[in-house]
């Protein structure tokens, strides 16, 4: 492999490695934005891994269809979680830290219950139909940079082209001042005649869906099959990078394409044989999410409301 | 004048649990009418004002407006009824600007914007429609929300900057803000709730002359105040609460002062007496060039020095947000300095533990927050602080005899109510929670103390309280820094005055007599634009 | 402290009768039983719904966990590493500090015991008295130093701990994959990822012939009954209730909150650390990848059911051993995934938010 190659072949493995990362941080950013902190998102991540890999699967008479199918089981599993994390952070105002983990060893557990009544404990993975990359005509040729950015899948094109819009939903929409201030001063809006609780979970149904499709990607398109935990710590990154992305879609587009590279040299390198252990790879993207909290952000200012239940009647 | 209702009350009641807030309220407010609501803290003043904002639905009783019987369940209804409301505790996002804040507003309520300019101004109501028809669509554009706000501001000569961030406004302008949001959905009639709690009296007068050219437009203003002064200045009606019922409703200068006073409190206030000593020595506290950052990196306190003496009271008057809770978090330890230097008693101790052990009590301004801990018992609280806890525990191991001894006697001294030591203290009333703080800070005695705004949000009751032991501790030859935003209490207390502006600290014992030039002060003699 | 939200209304009056009349009772009994039946019967539906048996599951379950003398000792020793890690999260959550590290805690402990038991032991007098009380002194140290990383990154940084300790999780769970699978530990002969067993005379030697009732069960316990005195009888402890109730009324009284939050985090973490010593020291004498199977999460679960109370935790850390020891039983007899445990715990946290407990314990507000 010379080094064009090896170039080529990282930008590419950093895009489709940032993608999952990517999907479930913009959803993250909407959710914070509006004042939830939703620390269930790797949860909400692992559902989508599992429902859409069980979507393509019962789907598989279809084979054209069937990821899509999949991909919605992932974004529909997403939502319902999401729905009871709404019901236990917004109805009855619990804390969101306890919440997000209950919803995550909840996932865990799940997960694995129904894969293996589902499955049975086989040797090999269940795989399903998936996502297939294809070369984007005339633009794939481009040298250097070609392969790297325009021979993926559709999801990862998808999911790039969600950045513009949802940076466009917060800043040029009124919807989006309207949950940028809900995540500020819940009561300013409400005293307006605004409905936090509404908005909020709204907010917190997109996210859920975000992190399903999110997961749905690792199942659908990342590899063609479910293995539990498969999310492997990913939701968590995610939420490193709403931070370090200072909730700003486009900032976040830019931190998950850091910790994009991240798993793509623990790919190439555990790979490569280079007589490193794989461990020190595997280690990388959370010592960087570490550093990178630690080192680039200090005190970010989140939004002044976020992850405080809201009581109107207070 | 003019005699048309626009809002009735009648047998307004609303009950929490068995504590009737508001009981059997009847109200009635005129067309282009200022009136007045006076009452004491906890009298049932806001709690009447959210049930006619929607906050609150009502135990019994309806509401009336223009004569038809309306329903209010959230704020969203009352709004679309042409009620605005001026909150105490601004409803403002920091981080956005004026005219998003604006734009929150108006995209709510676009079916009523039309009528935003009731006047013949046939040109810049079409501007506006046009502006708002713009707005209230699926896009926000910033443009449009500048101008929207911009032509209000010109229309009623509130001005401010649209594109400026709330934070970065002072209190004065927030408050036109927050009246310019009413106006933005045409409120008729519009509640202020303890409006010039904040404002130093430059912009109470400010807000006065806004309040009547409102009224001189037909619209209706609830005033809602426990300062006699200004509710006899500007009001046209008075209503008394007192514990949740109407005990007075007349034209304002039908009842003097003094008359109110006894409605409001239902007895008569004794004055408390203030032995004039002119004997202070000693030097206590010694501030020389103090400079120090606020939270968001600006320079709060600006070359201060101060010094205080035995046996006085020394007050800093001043708006909130001027420095004075830099300043005083300085001198505890809670935030560190950049320049100069703090001295008490003749030592420079680091950190609030040593100062405290140095002798300092500190009643901070935030009760709820700083002062106590609402969900430890009251015994807890009372340990609430270094020397206290130090003094009840051997090797680390908290003594239970004499922490049960210490508690029932700072109970029993400090008339503590409910006097139970092992009950959480969220349970108890403001001015028995505040009890405990001057239990806790005042009872060592310490050579120091500092007392921030230590009677806001009590009744006048407990606010009696306060300033008792405040002198109590002057007699005793101990020194009181005593910072407040009340102006009346500063005058009231104090031997010697400074006015804080702008985190820069300027003696004013000299123009104690003279409120116009105090206000001048507190201002910092610029920002007089109305 | 129970407030019961309005979807309970119905049985508001009733309840509110006797809470007044028995309000311990209530507080310490009722609520709990009711979260745990009604954790019991979700759980169980879900099993329903996935198409198992739940009475058949949950019948296998109690059985071996408390059938039988040796199922009762098998449960107490499964219960110590939830009671430590369950005592590591109850002193720093009362302190407000939102530790979910005890995972990485747990392991860091684990791998410095392995490390004292295979290096260095052989290299001391091949006696217990010695050994055992430096391994964990060692693991102490280690636990500490793990958690001051996330104390340090909060106090001088800003940094969430809730975020950083769970990425320490992640790494410190792979450090130890990287000393056992190819490093340094790996077993002589390098078949596994496992390292060798330790020492026997660093071991912590069973109390009965019959089952494997060690001595660190005691450990666990005196610790819990420590701990509360120390919460609720010192000025060390006041501080950190006050701290975790009120931060910025603790910071005016002068109790610093970056001090506190240093020391209960290094307390926090070492006593996680502690518990995998332990277990490492008394049960498995190899460190593998699959030594823990979540212990510091579920220890969330374990301290709030016992609503951050150290004595409670006991109860509730026992409970939660006899799922697990359980759960190998549903698994072995009814074919369910002994995960479930992960999802009846999730339903457990959920019951308590529903029954509002976990608000007694404020968020501190930050200035």
């Amino acid at each position: 492999m010379n080094f064009i190659e090896l170039f080529e072949d990282i930008l590419a493995a950093t895009i489709r490695g940032a993608t999952p990362l990517l999907i479930a941080a913009l959803g993250e950013v909407v959710s914070q934005r509006a004042g939830v902190i939703n620390i269930g998102i790797e949860g909400m991540m692992l559902i989508g891994a599992l429902f859409g890999m069980l979507g393509s699967f019962y789907a598989s008479g279809l084979p054209f269809y069937a990821p899509w199918i999949g991909l919605l089981f992932a974004g529909v599993s997403g939502l319902v979680t999401a729905a009871l994390f709404a019901y236990f952070a917004i109805k009855l105002r619990g804390d969101q830290v306890v919440i997000g983990t209950a919803i995550t060893l909840l996932a865990l557990g799940l997960t694995e219950v129904v894969y293996r009544r589902l499955f049975g404990e086989t040797g090999s993975p269940q795989s399903v139909v998936n996502f297939k990359e294809f070369d984007v005509p005339v633009l794939s040729q481009i040298p250097l940079l070609g392969k790297a950015f325009f021979s993926h899948n559709i999801i990862v094109f998808i999911a790039i082209l969600l950045v513009p819009c949802v940076y466009l939903f917060l800043f040029h929409t009124q919807q989006g001042l309207r949950i940028r201030a809900c995540g500020e001063h819940p009561k300013a809006i409400s005293t307006v005649g605004s409905n936090v609780s509404l908005l909020r979970t709204m907010c917190l149904l997109f996210a859920g869906t975000m992190a399903g499709i999110g997961g749905g990607y690792l199942s659908l398109a990342d590899v063609p099959y479910f293995i539990p935990e498969m999310t492997a710590g990913r939701g968590f990154i995610a939420l490193a990078i709403v931070i370090f992305g200072k909730w700003h879609p486009m900032k976040v587009f830019g931190a998950a394409l850091l910790f994009g590279f991240g798993f793509a040299l623990d790919n190439r390198f555990q790979a490569s044989g280079l007589g490193i252990q794989y461990q020190w790879f595997l280690m990388l993207p959370f010592v960087l999410g570490l550093a990178v909290l630690a080192g680039f952000v200090g005190r970010a200012e989140a939004p002044l409301a976020l992850g405080k239940p809201y009581n109107p009647s207070e | 004048m003019d005699t048309e209702t626009v809002l009735e009350l009648q047998n307004i009641t609303k009950t929490f649990g068995d504590l009737v807030a508001v009981g059997n309220v009847n109200f009635e407010l005129q067309v282009g009418e200022i009136h007045a609501i006076l009452g004491e803290n906890g009298a049932g003043k806001s709690t009447l004002m959210n049930l006619i904002y929607g906050l609150y639905e009502p135990t019994d009783g309806s509401i009336f407006i223009s004569g038809i019987k309306k329903q209010f369940k959230t704020p969203r209804d009352a709004i679309a009824n042409g009620i605005g409301m001026v909150h105490q505790h601004f409803m403002l996002v920091e981080n956005l600007t004026v005219a998003e804040n604006i734009a929150l507003t108006v995209s709510q309520f676009s079916s009523r914007s039309g009528a935003i300019m009731p006047e013949n101004d046939a040109e810049s109501q079409q501007y506006v429609d046009r502006n708002i028809a713009a707005l209230s669509r699926f896009r926000y554009k910033t443009d449009d929300a500048v101008q929207i706000t911009e032509s209000l501001s010109k229309h009623y000569g509130l001005v401010v900057d649209p594109n400026a961030l709330i934070r970065s406004l002072s209190v004065g302008l927030k408050q036109r803000v927050e009246i310019l949001k009413a106006l933005a959905v045409d409120a008729r009639i519009l509640i202020l709730d303890e409006p010039t709690a904040v404002l130093s009296p430059q912009e109470v007068k400010g807000l006065f002359n806004i309040l009547r050219r409102l009224q001189e437009d037909n619209r209706s203003i609830m005033f809602i105040s426990h300062k006699m002064k200004e509710v006899l200045e500007i009001s046209d009606r008075i209503t008394v609460l007192r514990l949740g019922e109407k005990v007075y409703n007349g034209k304002t200068g039908e009842l003097s002062a003094r008359g109110l006073a006894r409605e409001m409190l239902g007895e008569e206030l004794t004055e408390i007496e203030r032995i004039e000593n002119n004997t202070t020595n000693g030097l206590v506290l010694n501030i020389s060039s103090l400079t120090v950052q606020g939270n968001r990196g600006e320079m709060a306190v600006k070359d201060v020095s101060l010094q205080t003496f035995r046996g006085e009271i020394v007050g800093i008057a001043g708006v909130d947000g001027n420095g004075q809770r830099e300043l005083a978090e300085t001198v505890m330890g809670l935030r560190p300095t950049v320049g100069g230097k703090v001295e008490i008693l003749g030592k420079q101790p680091i950190g609030t533990k040593n100062i405290r052990q140095c002798g300092v009590g500190y009643i901070p301004e935030d009760r709820r927050t700083m002062g106590i801990i609402p969900t430890f018992t009251i015994a807890e609280n009372l340990l609430l602080n270094v020397p206290h806890l130090e003094n009840v525990a051997n090797w680390g191991v908290i003594d239970q005899t004499i922490k049960h001894h210490t508690s029932t006697e700072l109970i029993d001294a400090y008339d503590i109510r409910p006097p139970i030591a092992d009950i959480p203290t969220a349970t108890l009333s403001g001015g028995n929670q505040q009890k405990i703080v001057l239990a806790r800070e005042i009872s060592p005695q310490p050579d120091l103390l500092i007392a921030v705004n230590p009677t806001r949000g009590l009744d006048i009751n407990a606010a009696q309280y306060v300033h008792k032991n405040l002198l109590a501790q002057r007699e005793r030859k101990k020194s009181v820094l005593l910072i407040s935003t009340e102006l009346d209490e500063v005058l009231k207390m104090s031997d010697r005055l400074y006015v804080m502006s702008r985190g820069e600290l300027i003696e004013a014992t000299e123009h104690r007599d003279d409120i116009e030039a105090l206000g001048l002060l507190m201002t910092g003699e610029t920002d007089t634009d109305v | 402290m129970y407030n019961l939200p309005a979807s309970y209304q119905k049985g508001k009056l009733y309840y509110k009768k006797i809470l007044e009349k028995y309000p311990r009772l209530v507080q310490w009994v009722v609520v709990p039983m009711f979260i745990l039946s009604g954790a019991f019967i979700t759980n169980g539906l879900i099993i329903l719904l996935c198409g198992y048996n739940p009475i058949q599951a949950y019948s296998a379950a109690l059985n071996v966990s408390f059938g039988s003398i040796t199922g009762i000792g098998e449960t107490l020793v499964k219960s110590t590493p939830f009671l430590m890690t369950g005592l590591s999260v109850a002193i720093a959550f009362r302190c407000g500090i939102w530790n979910i590290g005890a995972e990485g805690q747990f392991l860091m402990g684990a791998l410095s015991a392995t490390w004292f038991g295979t290096k260095i032991a052989t290299l001391l007098p091949n006696t217990s008295w010695i050994a055992i009380p430096l391994c964990l002194t060692l693991a102490v140290l280690a636990g500490g130093i793990w958690g001051v990383i996330p104390a340090i990154l909060k106090v001088t940084r800003g940094v969430n701990e809730v975020i950083s300790t769970i990425m320490l999780n992640y790494i410190a769970i792979h450090f130890v994959s990287l000393m056992i699978d190819g490093g340094p530990l790996q077993e002589a002969s390098k078949t596994g990822p496992q390292s060798d067993p330790i020492a026997h005379w660093v071991s912590l030697p069973r109390l009965f012939d019959s089952h494997r009732v060690h001595p660190g069960i005691g450990i666990a316990v005196v610790l819990a009954i420590i701990l509360t005195f120390v919460l609720f009888r010192t000025t060390f402890g006041y501080q950190i209730r006050a701290v975790g109730e009120g931060a910025a009324a603790a910071e005016a009284a002068g109790f610093s909150v970056a001090h506190n939050t240093i020391r209960v985090f290094c307390l926090s973490g070492a006593l996680a650390a502690l518990g995998g010593a332990i277990e490492l020291m008394a049960l498995t004498p190899r460190l593998s990848d699959s030594f823990s199977p979540g212990y510091g999460y579920t220890a969330i679960a374990v301290a709030l059911l016992a609503k951050l109370h150290p004595l409670l935790t006991i109860a509730t850390a026992l409970l939660f051993g006899a799922l697990s020891k359980g759960s190998f039983a549903m698994e072995a007899e009814v074919g369910i995934s002994k995960q479930v445990t992960w999802m009846m715990q999730a339903i457990i946290l959920l019951f308590v938010i529903g029954l509002g407990s976990v608000q007694i314990f404020q968020k501190r507000t930050s200035k």
